[in-house]
């Protein structure tokens, strides 16, 4: 019985010391007001050095997290632990405001001329801007040098020379285009467009017309049997996966790789690799072939309002981060092509540069929820049209598309 | 060894560990009820508080021996097993899935906060925050002049196939965007090629701003300053033409008289007399109150503060009745009402509805949209036959090699035992993950190793009936080691008597094989075999790292030839449709949950009634 006695009386007083230390830390924490950032890993040194002292005299906390990570998380947080302001990508825009997480801002007149219209209008859903973009990027042709002498200026000309350095045996892959048997519908967009496919219209609103779907439209159609020819003599095929297609590239075993900045280390850690960066040269005339263009930007959240930093962190998205000065240091730390078009006016780097001209004309992805029906089809079909020897031909596969991204978004 | 220490275990190191231990669930659980208490959590709160008492007391008395280990176990099952079931079938009568994830009341608060809008003829506001008479906080407003500007990029009608353009060939810098046409594509690396300045430069410097040259740090004051100077484009220094200033409350605007204004050589309103400018630093204290701050504006609109320097008049498009709980369009009339889904919806038109949604409870509609919806219907049945045949086929190839291996390898006094049984488990023993991934790899049809090597032309991952051999292959490859592992055992636990005396009532090998061994395998292995089954109806891995689904299956747009049941349900709920939709998955989690269910049921009582054969 003693002994009983005495261990509730060591128990108590254990379980009071632990009560003690672990009130005082929430107690340490809840001192002031601050703005909370979430950010990716490689813009955080970019914000904490344009924040020493906080913004507008509220303090600046960043927090570091995977990008891909943001995303999800964002809709799942608890109000105590939730950012005032995060990174994202336009793509995550229709999701994040459909769930009610972000909030729409107004852009200045002023400020928002100052930015790329497209990565502008990349962040608007329903007619509303609902982030800043600080940061634009895209996929390009890239060019061995050493292969190709003279960079072609139509397709046509690309697929010979391609073709003609295969038959020779001097590269396996003719055209890099990454798809494996998922597809790729982003990586193949520059030759989806450049054939004349679209995936939504627009209204005269500007919002996207989901009945208005552009999988196999009329021009389209029409060019199909391009890719029947492109599958017959081999030049895109459909099993080059991601890391197929950067080995092959980097081994000089591919004179062309549609691919985007992020390889870009690699390919600069490269020795004797030559290389050029540039637009896919148009395939048909009169259609110039376009890139999707993704945007990065910062979202202001619910969250900020209930945290008491509202204005603050509403300025902080809407004013700061249109400036030359904030763009300028996100895009030194990250390489990535920044949306403010001084900025991007400043930057020296000249493969970002080309990445940039590349990307001109580009289009927006699609930020509505509905764009998730469209990836897998636009893919199949891609895959299906050419795998080779048993593909079936483009203009069924897309055609098919077309109508499974019409019974799924209904 | 170990269970001399647990037996011998006891008196005061023990009590001094129990309480240790007992502590730390304890600091634990007060260090839970804050957090739970903050988001609202209010059942699992109490549900913690309950369950942390009961266990002091019963841990720390005498009585309830048996109690002392079965409730542990009880906790755990409930809290890994129990709870998340709950949840799951919870969320499966609701529409909780992406624009229906808060509460009715976030929705509200939401649509009313977001369905606002800058008319033609919106005016920005250079705002300065300041204090009346009354210590009350207002707004020191002075409009902004018009911005002369290129419109607004304005995307083209609906045939229009790109929406926006990014960098027009017109507007964009041609030092950037022009040229690219025209001159000849820059080349980059090489050796001799390229000065080394070019490259290695940036690199190892980092841009001037970001190095420090220029003086960082400005304080904050001077932040908004420069930060008005920016937004504040073209103020007129002619006092003539200057824009009036007014002082915006709740109420609406006030002009001031102009003799009343102190501006600064720019123009821009520094003080007005009798409402003192809240000093910069102070600012944040009023942050809440800035941003809650509604001054009715000249165009029926209202000026709303966008941070601490500026302000703009936005109009509502929709309107709130609580009365009558519905949303009225301001420009078209449209009344959206609540019509029990958890979204407010046009009443004329139930395509529109307002964003965000709320949860609701949808009754069996996540159960029946199997059977009702055609998109998830008309693949569930070659979906539900291959994922039978793929659990079935797994179980029995691996079953099948794992034991005539474990046969072969049982032969008494053969030689190099020890190292074939330590290879035959290396599948078994690198991660599933990489395994997997590495397989991918191999059966590329064009690039991979196995078609290269051979000279075969077999398309392992395109075809939906090779793909669907490349699966079970692979499967076969990752799940042998275990079937050799438990059949090892299993073998070498029959009694060697059981054999002689078979061989003595002169059985031959096969008969002794049929009659003996087979059957005590059998009982020992049929519930590892379930086990198996189960594991692999629901084995996502495998199909989502290999295949990923694919091939494209004729006719279906979800399904591919190789989905089973679950990955089939995570394409439906996660990436196919519009967005996330947890209720639809967790119906068809209960749904798979009763297949394995029966299943195992049904096999486990079939291998029960086999033993009691047995004498």
């Amino acid at each position: 019985m003693r002994r009983s006695l005495r261990a509730i009386v060591a128990t108590s007083a254990v379980a009071a010391v632990a009560f003690g230390s672990l009130l005082a830390v929430p107690a340490a924490q809840a001192a002031d007001n601050k703005i909370v950032i979430w950010t990716d890993a490689d813009r955080a040194p970019a914000i904490r050095y344009l924040f020493p002292n906080g913004y507008k005299g509220v303090p600046v906390e960043v927090v570091v997290k995977p990008f891909e990570e943001l995303r999800d998380s964002l809709s799942k947080v608890t109000a105590d632990a939730a950012p005032d302001v995060a990174i994202g990508a336009n793509d995550w825009v229709g999701e994040l405001a459909a769930n009610g997480v972000i909030v729409s801002i107004n852009l200045a007149s002023s400020a928002a001329a100052g930015l790329e219209a497209g990565a502008v209008q990349a962040f608007n859903y329903n007619g509303k801007q609902y982030g800043t973009p600080v940061a634009v990027e895209n996929i390009a042709l890239i060019t061995n040098a050493n292969l190709i002498k003279k960079q072609p200026t139509t397709f046509a000309d690309l697929s010979s020379q391609a073709l003609a350095l295969k038959k020779a045996g001097k590269v396996t892959i003719p055209l890099a285009v990454q798809q494996g048997s998922g597809g790729d519908a982003y990586h193949m967009y520059p030759l989806f467009s450049g054939l004349g496919g679209y995936i939504f219209g627009t209204t005269a609103k500007g919002a996207y017309n989901t009945k208005d779907i552009g999988i196999y439209n009329k021009t389209f159609a029409a060019n199909s049997k391009l890719i029947d020819t492109w599958n017959s003599t081999g030049l895109i095929n459909s099993k080059v996966t991601g890391d197929i297609a950067k080995a092959a590239f980097l081994a000089g075993k591919a004179p062309f790789w549609i691919t985007g900045p992020w390889n870009l280390s690699d390919i600069k850690a490269t020795k004797n690799l030559k290389y050029r960066i540039t637009a896919v040269p148009p395939i048909v005339s009169g259609i110039k072939p376009v890139p999707f263009v993704g945007s990065q930007g910062f979202m202001l959240t619910k969250y900020a309002a209930a945290h008491g930093v509202e204005s603050a962190a509403r300025s902080l998205v809407s004013e700061y981060m249109t400036t030359e000065k904030a763009q300028y240091n996100l895009s030194a730390v990250n390489d990535r092509f920044p949306a403010n078009k001084a900025a991007a006016a400043r930057v020296t780097n000249p493969q970002l540069k080309a990445f940039g001209a590349a990307g001109s004309g580009g289009i927006p992805i699609p930020n509505i929820s509905q764009m998730n029906s469209v990836w897998g089809p636009l893919g199949s079909a891609w895959v299906s049209s050419t795998r080779g020897p048993g593909a079936i031909p483009a203009a069924k596969a897309f055609a098919q598309a077309q109508g499974a991204v019409k019974k799924a978004i209904g | 060894m170990i269970q001399l220490l647990i037996s011998r275990f006891g008196g005061l190191p023990a009590t001094i560990l129990k309480i240790a231990l007992l502590s730390v669930v304890n600091a634990l659980a007060i260090w839970a009820i804050p957090a739970m208490a903050s988001n609202g959590s209010w059942v699992m709160m109490a549900f913690i508080v309950v369950a942390t008492i009961a266990l002091d007391y019963l841990l720390l008395t005498k009585r309830f021996i048996p109690a002392k280990y079965v409730v542990i176990g009880a906790i755990f099952l409930t809290a890994f097993q129990i709870i998340p079931i709950i949840f799951t079938i919870f969320i499966a009568f609701t529409n909780y899935s992406t624009g229906n994830i808060g509460t009715k009341p976030d929705a509200i608060e939401a649509i009313v906060r977001d369905s606002v809008t800058e008319s033609d003829n919106s005016q920005s506001y250079d705002m300065l925050p300041a204090t009346n008479a009354s210590d009350d906080l207002v707004l020191i407003l002075t409009p902004q002049a018009a911005v002369e500007e290129t419109p607004a990029v304005v995307p083209g009608e609906s045939t229009d196939p790109g929406t926006t353009e990014f960098g027009g060939e017109e507007s964009s810098p041609p030092a950037e965007f022009g040229g690219e046409e025209s001159s000849p594509p820059a080349e980059f690396g090489g050796e001799e090629s390229s000065p080394p300045a070019e490259f290695g430069g940036e690199e190892s410097s980092p841009p001037a701003e970001f190095g420090g040259v220029e003086t960082p740090a400005p304080s904050a004051s001077s932040d908004v300053t420069s930060g008005t100077d920016d937004l504040n484009v073209a103020s007129d220094t002619e006092p003539s033409s200057l824009p009036p200033t007014y002082i915006g409350t709740s109420e609406g605007l006030d002009e001031i008289p102009v003799s009343d204004v102190t501006r600064d050589e720019f123009g821009t309103v520094t003080e007005v007399t009798g409402f003192p400018v809240i000093p910069d630093t102070e600012l944040p204290a009023y942050d809440a109150e800035i941003s809650a701050m509604r001054v009715p504006g000249p165009n029926g609109g209202y000026i709303s503060p966008q941070g601490y320097t500026t302000a703009i008049e936005l109009t509502p498009t929709l309107e709130y009745d609580e009365a009558t709980d519905t949303f009225t369009s301001v420009q078209t009339g449209d009344v959206y009402v609540d019509a029990g889904r958890g979204a407010f919806v046009n009443e004329t038109d139930p395509e529109d509805s307002l964003e965000p949604g709320w949860r609701e409870t949808v009754g069996f509609e996540n159960f029946t949209s199997v059977f009702t919806d055609p998109q998830i219907r008309d693949p569930f049945i070659s979906v539900f036959v291959w994922t039978f045949v793929y659990a079935m086929l797994s179980v029995l190839l691996t079953f099948v090699l794992g034991l005539s291996l474990a046969v072969v390898l049982n032969k008494e006094g053969m030689k190099g035992q020890r190292i074939y049984r330590s290879l035959l488990i290396i599948p078994y023993a690198v991660p599933a993950f990489l395994s997997i991934l590495v397989w991918g790899g191999l059966l590329n049809d064009d690039f991979g190793a196995i078609n290269t090597v051979t000279g075969w032309t077999i398309p392992w991952l395109f075809d939906p009936f090779w793909a669907k051999v490349s699966i079970l292959l692979v499967n076969l490859w990752l799940g042998f080691p275990y079937m050799f592992l438990v059949s090892t055992g299993a073998l070498q636990a029959i009694p060697a008597e059981l054999q002689e005396a078979a061989r003595v009532d002169g059985a031959r090998n096969f008969q002794v094989w049929r009659m003996i061994n087979m059957p005590l395998l059998l009982v020992a292995l049929t519930p590892l075999l379930i086990a198996s089954f189960a594991f692999n109806f629901n084995n996502f891995n495998n199909i989502y790292l290999l295949t990923g689904g694919g091939p494209s299956m004729e006719g279906s747009e979800v399904a591919g030839a190789t989905d089973i049941l679950i990955s089939y349900t995570f394409k439906i709920a996660f990436s196919a449709g519009e967005g996330n939709d947890y209720g639809l998955a967790s119906a068809i989690s209960i749904y798979i949950f009763f297949i394995v269910g029966t299943i195992s049921l049904i096999s486990f009582s079939r291998s029960k009634a086999l033993r009691e054969e047995r004498p």
